[in-house]
C-alpha cells in the first residue's frame, strides 16, 4: 500500500501539520485504555469537519485501506485501534465544539468529539444535564460513548447513551453524509429521533463504528437537578443486593446504583443516586429506604463519604487503575442471571489465578451491567498472559449465559461471530454491512463484522 | 532520521512509574473544578497523542524497549511540555510524570540527542555565563569588586537581559528600605534552565562558576526575584547535583515581609497572583506571596478560574518561550483571559520568565491589564 500518497491525500484535505507517519506518534495510537495487544496505525489523521471526515473515507475507499475512528482512546476492547495490518486512525478530538443549545426544545447538538466533562460543565453552567455520561468521562467522547452504546451514571433512569439521541450526523463508507432524526428532513432540526421513517439512528448505535463514523449528535437535555441525594450501603448477602436493586430499579426511584465492589458471599458495596427537586428527593429517599427495610443485611454506611465521592467522581474513577490496566468483560444480563453469573466469572478468574480482579455491577432499569477487571502492570507480560486467557474463557461464558456485551471492539468480535452466526440478526448485519461497506474499510473487525 | 537505542539510564530507574501509566487520558483535558486544559501548550500544537502527557509517556516506554527512530519531530514534541506539572498534579495514577519528563530530556542529551536550540542554551551558559549568550554591551557601571555585604541581589539571566525593571524595582527597594546590599553585576547563570532542557554537565558548571561569584561576596542572605533560581539553588542543587552551598538563599517572599511591614502606602487596584509552576506545583509556595500582595493597602487579590495547585502554567516554562515562542504566547493569552475573567487589573507574579511572556502576551490578548513582578507593586507601595 503506497501510503506515502495517501498522506499527501489526506494532507491536502486536513493540512499537512494534522497528518503524521512518525512512527513515534503512531506507536502511541496502537493501545486504548485496556490490554489488548498493540496494533499501530500507518498514518493518524486528525480532522476538523464533517466535510473533512466524508473527504478522508472517499479517500480510504479509493485506496481500499481500512479506517478506524478513535475518540479519547479510553475504551478497553480495542474498537479504536487498528486491525492487524494497520490503517488510518481517524482521531476525532478535533472536532470538540458544542454547535447548539437549544433551551427552547431541550436539545443540544455537538461534534463528536467534545469530552463528556466538558459538554457536562458548559451545560450546568446554563442550568442544564444529559442523561448519561461515562465514568472515563474526562477522556470519553460522545462519537466512542454512543457508538458501544454507553452507560455510566444515569443507568436506571436514562438507561444509556444510545437512549438520548435524538439524531445523528454519520459519514458512511462511500464518503455520503446522513442525518438521521428529525432533521432527514431537510427543512427540520433535531426534535426528535423517529418519524419520517425507520430508525436509522439505531443502526448506528451499538455498531463502533462499523456503518459509519459519527461526526455530530443531538442529546436530550435535563434542566439540572436541584439536589441530589447519595447514600451508602453494604451486605454481604449478594442475592439480597439484587433483589434490591430490582426492586429500586423497576420502581424507577434512582438515577442510578453503582455497585462498585463485590465479593460473592462476603461483601457487597453499593450506592444509589437521587436527583430532583427537595421533595420529589425526600419522597423517594423514604421509599427506598422503605424497601431497604426489607432487608436485614443491609447496614447503611451513611451519606458523607459517598457524597464526596459524587464530587470527585470524574478524577476518583481513574485512581481505580492504581492497580494496573485491566482486561475487561462487561456485558448486560437479566436480574434473574446475575448472582450466578458472578459466582461463574469469579470461579474463572480463580482457576487462571488472576492475582488481581474487581467484580462489579451497574443496573439497569431490567438487569445490570456486569463487570470483570482482571488488573495486571503494563510489562507484567506472564501476569497478562493468565488475564487474557481467563478473559477469553469469561467471554465465551457470558455468552452461553446470555450475555448481552457493552463494549465489544474486536476483543469480543470472534466470541459474537461464533455463538449468533447462526442467526438471523448475524445474518443481516453482515448484510447491512456488505451494502453500506463493500470495501470493508469502515473500522472492520469491531463487533465481529 | 536516526534510528537510536539510547541507554536511558535516568529513565531506567523510573522503569516501574512509565508503565504506572494505565492510558485512561485524564492528563489532557478536564474542563472541571478550574482545570481546562490540562496539558497547556497541547491544545496550541497540532494535538497528536504525543504532545501530552500521555503520548509522551508511550515515548517513553518506546526509548525503554529498544530502538525509536528520532527525529527533528520527535524532539519537538518532547520540548514542547513546560514542565509545569500540573500532568502529575492531575494523574488518577500519581505517576512522577515531572521526574520522567526530566530523566527523559537528560538521558537524550547524555545520549548526545537535542535540539540545536538546546545545544546553543547549553552554550551560551557555560562559555558566557548567560542563556542568551554574550552580552551585547558591557554593564553600564563598572563592575563591583566583590565585598562583605548583608545581601546579595542575584538577579539572573532573564532580569538582567529581559526585564530589567525587575532589577530595577528591587534595588530601589532594597535602597528604601535601607539594606545594605550588592548586586551581583556580571553575567552569571543559576542553570535552572539547563536542568529544564536535560543539560545537567552543563549546569553543574554554570553552578559551580555562580557559586563561585556569590561566595567571594560573603552574603547572609542571597536574595533572588526568580522562580527558577531560587529552585536551582535550594533543590536542584542539593538534590540532583549534590552541591550544598550553604549560602542562605531566600525568594521576594521571604525577605520582604518584615521589613516592608506597616510601611507600604495604599493602592487601589485589583490584583491577582499567576502562581508561577515553579514556585507552586514544585516547590508548594501558594500563600506567602498571596499573603505579601494582600499586605499592600487597598489591593484586593482576586483569584482566577485556574488556581494554586490548579494553576495554569504562562507556557513559558521548560524552555518553551525560547523554542517555541507563539506557542508560549498562545497559552499566555489564555492565561490572561482568566485574569481579565477574575476582573483584575494587574497580574502580578514571582518569576521574570512568566512575567516576560505575560506581559509580551498583553497585546496579543487585547486586553487591558498590567503584568509585574511582586517587587514591581512592593516597589510602587513603599
Amino acid at each position: 500500500m503506497d501510503y506515502g500518497a495517501i498522506l499527501k491525500r489526506l494532507a491536502d484535505v486536513v493540512g499537512p501539520q494534522y497528518v503524521s507517519d512518525k512512527p513515534f506518534v503512531l506507536k502511541a495510537y496502537a493501545r486504548d485504555f485496556g490490554t489488548m495487544p498493540p496494533s499501530q496505525p500507518n498514518l493518524v489523521v486528525r480532522p476538523k469537519t464533517t466535510e473533512e471526515v466524508s473527504e478522508i473515507v472517499k479517500i480510504a475507499n479509493e485506496f481500499k485501506v481500512p479506517i478506524v475512528p478513535r475518540g479519547g482512546g479510553s475504551a478497553q476492547e480495542a474498537g479504536s485501534t487498528p486491525p492487524a495490518g494497520g490503517g488510518i486512525t481517524i482521531e476525532m478530538l478535533r472536532m470538540n465544539e458544542i454547535l447548539e443549545i437549544d433551551e427552547t426544545n431541550a436539545t443540544v447538538t455537538c461534534q463528536s468529539g467534545i469530552t463528556y466533562v466538558n459538554l457536562m460543565n458548559t451545560l450546568e453552567l446554563r442550568g442544564w444535564k444529559i442523561g448519561i455520561a461515562p465514568s472515563g468521562a474526562m477522556a470519553g467522547t460522545p462519537g466512542a460513548h454512543i457508538s458501544r452504546p454507553g452507560v455510566g451514571w444515569g443507568n436506571i433512569k436514562y438507561i444509556s447513551s444510545g437512549d438520548q439521541v435524538l439524531g445523528l450526523k454519520m459519514v458512511l463508507p462511500n464518503g455520503d453524509v446522513v442525518c438521521t432524526g428529525s432533521s432527514a428532513n431537510p427543512n427540520s432540526d433535531v426534535f426528535f429521533r423517529y418519524g419520517l421513517g425507520a430508525d436509522l439512528t439505531g443502526l448506528f448505535v451499538g455498531a463502533e463504528g462499523a456503518f459509519g463514523i459519527m461526526t455530530e449528535c443531538t442529546l436530550r437535555m435535563f434542566p439540572f437537578p436541584e439536589k441530589f441525594f447519595l447514600e451508602v450501603f453494604k451486605t454481604a448477602d449478594l442475592a439480597s443486593a439484587v433483589s434490591l436493586f430490582r426492586d429500586l430499579a423497576i420502581n424507577n426511584l434512582v438515577c442510578y446504583i453503582s455497585v462498585p465492589v463485590i465479593k460473592p458471599g462476603e461483601l457487597v458495596i453499593f450506592h444509589y443516586n437521587v436527583e430532583g427537586d427537595a421533595d420529589d428527593v425526600e419522597m423517594r429517599v423514604n421509599k427506598i429506604r422503605g424497601l431497604v427495610a426489607k432487608h436485614s443485611d443491609m447496614e447503611c454506611l451513611g451519606t458523607e463519604g459517598v457524597q464526596q465521592f459524587w464530587n470527585g467522581r470524574w478524577f476518583l474513577t481513574g485512581e481505580e487503575f492504581k492497580e494496573g490496566i485491566a482486561g475487561a468483560v462487561n456485558y448486560f444480563l437479566p436480574f434473574d442471571k446475575l448472582v450466578d453469573a458472578t459466582w461463574e466469572m469469579k470461579r474463572i478468574m480463580d482457576r487462571h489465578e488472576i492475582k488481581t480482579y474487581v467484580q462489579q455491577m451497574f443496573p439497569e432499569p431490567h438487569g445490570s451491567e456486569h463487570v470483570s477487571l482482571l488488573f495486571h502492570r503494563n510489562d507484567d507480560m506472564a501476569e497478562r498472559a493468565k488475564v487474557w486467557a481467563a478473559v477469553q474463557e469469561m467471554m465465551d461464558r457470558a455468552l452461553e449465559l446470555g450475555g448481552a456485551p457493552y463494549s465489544k471492539g474486536r476483543q469480543w468480535g470472534p466470541y459474537l461471530e461464533k455463538h449468533m452466526q447462526n442467526t438471523g440478526y448475524w445474518r443481516l448485519q453482515k448484510a447491512i454491512k456488505a451494502m453500506l461497506d463493500p470495501n470493508y474499510i469502515m473500522n472492520p473487525g469491531v463487533i465481529g463484522l | 532520521m536516526a534510528t537510536s537505542r539510547i541507554p536511558a539510564s535516568r529513565l531506567q530507574a523510573l522503569r516501574k512509574e512509565v508503565y504506572d501509566c494505565s492510558r485512561c487520558g485524564f492528563c489532557r483535558v478536564w474542563n472541571w473544578k478550574g482545570v481546562d486544559w490540562v496539558c497547556p501548550t497541547y491544545p496550541y500544537t497540532e494535538a497528536f497523542d504525543t504532545q501530552y502527557a500521555r503520548g509522551r509517556v508511550n515515548m517513553a516506554q518506546q526509548l525503554l524497549e529498544g530502538e525509536v527512530d528520532i527525529d527533528e519531530t520527535f524532539l519537538e514534541h518532547l520540548a514542547q511540555c513546560t514542565l509545569c506539572g500540573s500532568c502529575g498534579e492531575h494523574c488518577p495514577v500519581g505517576i512522577p510524570l515531572f521526574e520522567i519528563w526530566t530523566a527523559l530530556r537528560a538521558d537524550l542529551v547524555d545520549a548526545g540527542v537535542m535540539t540545536e536550540h538546546q545545544a546553543a542554551v547549553a552554550d551560551n551558559t557555560v562559555q558566557h555565563h548567560s542563556i542568551f549568550g554574550p552580552a551585547r554591551r558591557a554593564p553600564s557601571q563598572a563592575a563591583v569588586t566583590p565585598h562583605k555585604v548583608d545581601v546579595l541581589y542575584f538577579p539572573g539571566c532573564q532580569t538582567v537581559r529581559k526585564i530589567k525593571s525587575i532589577g530595577k524595582s528591587t534595588e530601589e527597594l532594597l535602597g528604601k528600605l535601607g539594606v545594605n546590599y550588592a548586586v551581583l553585576e556580571e553575567d552569571a547563570c543559576c542553570g535552572y534552565p539547563l536542568f529544564d532542557i536535560g543539560q545537567l554537565d552543563a549546569m553543574k558548571q554554570a553552578a559551580e562558576y555562580t557559586l563561585e561569584r556569590i561566595k567571594a561576596y560573603q552574603p547572609d542572605v542571597v536574595l533572588t526575584t526568580c522562580a527558577g533560581c531560587y529552585r536551582a539553588f535550594t533543590g536542584v542543587y542539593p538534590e540532583v547535583l549534590g552541591i550544598h552551598s550553604g549560602l542562605n538563599f531566600q525568594h521576594t517572599h521571604e525577605f520582604f515581609p518584615s521589613l516592608a511591614a506597616g510601611k507600604l502606602h495604599e493602592i487601589n487596584r485589583k490584583v491577582t497572583y499567576h502562581d508561577p509552576c515553579i514556585m507552586g506545583r514544585h516547590m508548594g509556595i501558594y500563600d506567602e506571596p498571596r499573603e505579601l500582595i494582600s499586605s499592600v493597602p487597598g489591593v484586593e487579590l482576586v483569584e482566577m478560574y485556574s488556581t494554586r495547585e490548579h494553576a495554569l502554567c504562562c507556557g513559558a516554562g521548560g524552555g518553551v518561550l525560547s523554542a517555541f515562542t507563539d506557542l508560549a504566547g498562545d497559552v499566555g493569552v489564555e492565561r490572561l483571559q482568566q485574569a481579565a475573567a477574575a476582573g483584575a487589573e494587574q497580574v502580578v507574579s514571582s518569576c521574570p520568565t512568566c512575567v516576560v511572556n505575560l506581559k509580551r502576551s498583553v497585546a496579543k490578548a487585547g486586553l487591558n491589564l498590567t503584568v509585574t513582578d511582586i517587587v514591581d507593586l512592593l516597589n510602587e507601595a513603599l
